[in-house]
């Protein structure tokens, strides 16, 4: 099952601020989220994992993370917001 | 000859270095990530692997968080301030699909193709890799 990716409303304003290259790097590491977001090498539990939707990933390396929202049910991964310090 | 101390940088990846970087605000929630990875190879040897890729991970996440603080001081009011507009203003978000038509300038169709296209790469990769 592939998992729809969403960017939400604050992402898409924090792209903004993004280069060309962050962006790619940010499509680019939520690429193997969408096939398996529960897997922990592709994403990682937030605090203890008591709400096993709620999940963050780097990208670009070493330059950035974003949390994630995980909906089993409608099948879909919503960034839900980034931190990047390229 | 005597053996001479080798001055060795702290690791980044050392927990007590990520805490000394990462902003008291997260603090409690990659204790609580760690203690529960820790757990976790406790019970299973395997989830080492894991561990690692926690400390790792969280290294990166400590110096991006404490960059953005020094960056603005107001990093997480401003945060908190955003994700309480953007939960009164939903609007519902954006595929990643339509990010990327926008981000490279081509058509939808062709952006799916783009990002179907690496989802594909992606799998053949990890089954080449077992």
């Amino acid at each position: 099952v592939t998992y729809r990716i969403i960017l939400s409303d604050l992402v898409l304003l924090q792209l903004h601020g993004f280069p060309f290259r962050a962006r790619d790097a940010l499509i680019a590491g939520l690429v193997p989220v969408c096939e398996d977001p529960h897997n922990i090498m592709h994403s990682s539990p937030v605090g203890d994992g008591e709400d096993p939707s709620k999940r963050w990933v780097l990208f670009d390396g070493s330059a950035g993370f974003a949390r994630l929202t995980v909906d089993d049910e409608a099948q879909t991964v919503t960034v839900e917001d980034l931190n990047w310090a390229g | 000859m005597s053996a001479q101390p080798i001055h060795q940088e702290p690791d980044p990846q050392d927990p007590e270095s990520i805490l000394a970087v990462l902003p008291e605000q997260e603090h409690e929630v990659f204790l609580a990530e760690i203690r529960q990875a820790a757990h976790a190879v406790g019970d299973d040897i395997t989830a080492y692997r894991f561990f690692k890729k926690l400390l790792r991970d969280w290294s990166v996440r400590a110096r991006v968080t404490r960059a953005a603080l020094e960056r603005n001081p107001n990093y997480y009011e401003d945060l908190e301030a955003a994700r309480r507009e953007a939960e009164t203003n939903p609007g519902g978000g954006m595929p990643i699909e339509e990010f990327i038509a926008q981000h490279k300038g081509i058509t939808l169709d062709e952006a799916t193709g783009y990002w179907n296209s690496k989802v594909e790469e992606a799998r053949l990769a990890r089954q080449s890799g077992q």
